[in-house]
């Protein structure tokens, strides 16, 4: 696998590709409404879900572990934000605040449980059968979770900024909204997969055993990178809900789980910016192809399948195995 | 000269298999301290019990007097215990300038700089370099490690295992596939760690092991049937019995 | 409640099936197969399509060698490319290909869940002494116990049972043995198929046929494996079992049971693996 990330790590050159992203998130709604022909609101649907991929590799392609159940906090997170603007009318702040807490207290719970006593593809079946075990008891607690039909009428926020009040139920506005926050958590994960931390990290995905017997405690970095990469699916979680105004038991299914693999190895899992192509060209296509045939999900597969047995690397894994190539030539 | 490092009846059973019976053990500091046997003498798994890989069935395991038996690898490294392993065990997808870092940062203390860069960056950074120039591989410092020559690949890890600086050196085969030349560096670079380090090596390799070691201990079906310097060991009979006539 | 207890047996055997059939997988060549769920729905929709011109029972049987025939084209085309790969990617490829069936089943059958009863001497009743008793949920008994003494004595007599013991761990030291290794997991790949396949025949008419029967089969199935033992025979069959029974007896004897039938699974899962972190029989446990 290739080094999940390339180009220079220090001072203002390193920045470059999160100024791009920049001018990409800025760009994307003309680019959605007047080439595409589609509109904003598939924009902010994208960059939520470029947000929970990009959040769920951490422990995916930077650390190895992968994740069959990380749906489950990006409804576990909804779930809070919406009982709390329903039940208590919280406003925004309160709300992603306690819903980002829940949902890495879920995380700590799960990843002390099943962190150390599994590897490989038993821990990807025992995050599905736990991601399982949520969606189970949201369609059943019907008190609480609103049993199958869920929680509805959950409105967006209108005091996020102190002093002015935003129309967050102009579609532009909100993407707006959606946008600055994906960016400022994408320099977040930046910042944690370029730090000495994150260099663990992928020494720990590379080699277990090595990196066991250069001193490092492997569980212990497993369950903190498990538990990070909870947060930006979190935070995807609340966004979705305030998107959609309402939050379902299905968010937690495992299919869902599987959608979130499918996306970040699409675009990439040994990158940093895998996650985010894959998402966007993920949810382009959920958008586009279910025009056409309601077996969209099987041709979803098939490309999927596709990149599995020819292409694992995913699209943005090929866009920097052809740059290093083409800078190795000039080199020579 | 102090024992540094010793074992008492250590034992390891795999069901009705004694892979290893009961091994008193001992070395003594500064020393290059060879442990020899044939095939399936259990000299691996002796060495899995010293670096924690698994728990022995009986006895105990002590460094510098500490107990340390049934402590996980993780922590048995940090007391300055470093191990190579016979097939080489490198980070392929890293730099070998990512691999050595990686392996001197390991002594800067749990989950760093998150967010925040510590500032210790730098110092980390020049110590890897030297760390690259002690096993010849500056020309190769961001040459992805998964790419290089065997010989290379056995220099890194010797990098990977020095970087914390322990105490104590254990090399399971270290010259294991390696040419004439290449053991011939090998076995230069191991004279020169131990002016620094205790060394513990498994070896094969029968001139290096009888013209660098002060101490060989001889294994054979898991028990210990012969230990001394390397002359003593050349006539002794057991020795040559277990090898069944290879020149010892 | 004897009655309730058959309709336990009944369920559990067909979670054996299907659990067996991945643990035999599994065990060997340390696949998990995601698609493993869409055999099972395949064996249930290639049943009720043939059942009306060559009747039910023998619409199970070649029901079931087809997922064997698919199984082991999925195997020998596909899933080897992927053996010197991370195992993840193995699992990733079969939930793709899980993915894809479900959209060929719709594709080709429909949403609609499709009615399938047993039909001739299979629908009838059966006197047990205390109660009548379904004829075909007898022959689901029945077929199972016949198949479980087979996939045995194949387990313990043959070499290829053998190596299907023998386990992941030794395959290389079998392959050095001179056993074709490769051709060995295409059969075991179609030999778990098959089981999957006949599970799915079986259930048909005993439940529903919908296209979304596989993926919650498949979780069950996983746990049942989980709760027996990965590898495990007797895990399977026992976990298998004991699972179904509790389902039908919560089911069927607690008042608002159906709205735990699917967390029983899981629960009776944690339990066990608080006690026997291994599994009821299991000789290998989670970690690598």
């Amino acid at each position: 696998m290739a080094t999940a990330v390339s180009g220079p790590r220090t001072g203002w050159r390193s920045m470059i590709p999160l100024l791009v992203w920049a001018v990409v998130l800025a760009i994307l709604p003309w680019f959605l409404v007047h080439v595409l022909k589609s509109n904003v609101a598939l924009g902010t649907n994208m960059v939520i879900f470029a947000m929970i991929a990009l959040g769920f590799n951490l422990l995916y392609g930077h650390t190895g572990d992968l994740s069959f159940g990380h749906a489950a906090f990006v409804g576990f997170a909804g779930y809070i934000a919406a009982y709390m603007i329903l039940n208590h009318g919280w406003t925004f702040w309160p709300v992603i605040i306690v819903s980002i807490i829940g949902a890495m207290l879920l995380a700590v719970l799960l990843a002390r449980v099943i962190v150390p006593r599994s590897s490989g593809i038993y821990f990807s079946m025992l995050m599905l059968a736990s991601a399982q075990v949520l969606n189970f008891i949201g369609e059943r607690w019907n008190s609480v979770t609103g049993g199958d039909d869920g929680l509805q009428g959950v409105l967006r926020p209108t005091h996020v900024l102190p002093h002015s009040p935003l129309n967050l139920n102009n579609e532009f506005n909100f993407y707006v909204f959606c946008a600055v926050i994906a960016w400022v958590l994408t320099l977040l994960m930046w910042r944690i997969v370029n730090s000495p931390f994150g260099a663990v990290l992928h020494a720990i995905r590379e080699n277990r055993q090595r990196a066991e017997f250069l001193g490092y405690n492997v569980v212990r970095y497993k369950i903190n990178a498990f538990v990070l990469s909870a947060l930006l699916p979190a935070v995807g979680g609340v966004l979705l809900g305030y998107y959609i105004g309402a939050v379902n038991p299905g968010e937690m299914n495992w299919t869902e789980s599987g959608n979130i693999v499918m996306m970040t190895l699409l675009g990439g899992a040994p990158t940093f910016w895998g996650p985010i192509v894959g998402a966007f060209l993920f949810k382009f296509m959920q958008q586009y192809v279910s025009n056409f045939t309601q077996f969209w999900e099987g041709y979803i597969g098939i490309v999927f399948v596709g990149f599995v047995l020819f292409a694992p690397q995913g699209i943005w894994g090929l866009v920097e195995a052809g740059w290093r190539n083409l800078r190795a030539r000039r080199a020579s | 000269m102090s024992v540094i490092f010793r074992t008492e009846g250590l034992s390891k059973h795999f069901d009705s298999l004694k892979a290893v019976d009961g091994v008193d053990f001992a070395v003594e500091e500064g020393t290059i301290h060879a442990i020899i046997g044939p095939n399936g003498a259990g000299k691996t798994t002796f060495f899995n019990l010293l670096t924690g890989n698994f728990p022995p069935t009986s006895g105990k395991i002590f460094f510098r007097d500490e107990d340390i038996t049934g402590l996980p690898p993780h922590v048995i490294t940090r007391k300055g215990i470093g191990r190579s392993f016979q097939i080489s065990n490198i980070f392929g997808g890293l730099s070998v300038f990512e691999n050595v870092r990686v392996a001197v940062q390991a002594t800067y203390g749990d989950f760093p700089g998150i967010i925040i860069r510590p500032k210790w960056l730098g110092e980390v950074e020049e110590k890897a370099h030297a760390i690259i120039e002690r096993v010849g591989l500056t020309p190769f410092a961001h040459v992805q490690a998964a790419t290089l020559s065997h010989g290379d690949e056995k220099r890194l890890e010797i990098g990977l295992v020095i970087a914390a600086s322990p105490t104590l050196l254990l090399f399971d085969e270290p010259t294991a596939g390696m040419s004439l030349e290449e053991s011939k560096q090998t076995m230069a670079m191991l004279q020169d760690l131990a002016t620094r380090h205790t060394i513990v090596l498994i070896e094969h390799d029968m001139d290096l092991v009888m013209s660098l070691s002060h101490t060989i201990t001889v294994l054979q079906n898991g028990r210990k049937i012969a230990e001394g310097s390397p002359a003593a060991i050349r006539v002794n009979p057991l020795v040559q019995q277990a090898y069944l006539g290879t020149a010892v | 409640m004897i009655a309730t207890i058959f309709d336990g047996l009944t369920r559990g055997m067909l979670y054996v099936l299907l659990a067996l059939g991945l643990n035999i997988i599994l065990g060997l060549m340390g696949v998990i197969n995601f698609a493993h769920g869409s055999f099972f729905a395949l064996g249930a929709y290639i049943t009720f399509t043939l059942s009306t011109t060559i009747g039910l029972f023998p619409a199970i049987i070649v029901a079931a060698l087809c997922m064997a025939i698919l199984g082991m084209i999925m195997e020998s085309v596909f899933i080897r490319r992927l053996y010197s790969r991370p195992p993840e990617h193995v699992l990733m490829f079969t939930f793709g290909a899980f993915l894809i069936f479900v959209q060929v089943i719709r594709k080709v059958w429909g949403d609609e869940p499709k009615p399938l009863s047993p039909t001739g001497w299979l629908a009838g009743s059966v006197n047990l002494g205390f109660s009548q008793y379904p004829t075909f949920r007898l022959l689901v008994v029945a077929v199972t116990i016949v198949v479980l003494v087979l996939v045995w004595l194949m387990l313990v007599r043959t070499n290829l049972g053998l190596t299907i013991r023998a386990g992941t761990r030794d395959s290389e030291m079998v392959s050095i043995l001179g056993i074709n290794m490769p051709m060995t997991f295409t059969v075991v790949f179609g030999l778990g198929s098959l089981l999957g396949g006949l599970a799915g025949g079986l259930e048909g008419p005993l439940y529903n046929i919908d296209p979304n029967m596989g993926a919650i089969y498949i979780i069950t199935a996983f746990l049942v494996v989980i709760v027996g033992g990965i590898g495990s025979f007797w895990g399977a069959v026992v976990g298998g079992l004991i699972i179904g029974l509790l389902q039908e007896l919560i089911v069927q004897l607690i008042p608002g049971g159906s709205s735990a039938e699917d967390i029983v699974p899981f629960a009776f899962m944690l339990l066990v693996l608080l006690i026997r972190p291994r599994g009821l029989f299991g000789t290998e446990g989670l970690f690598d």
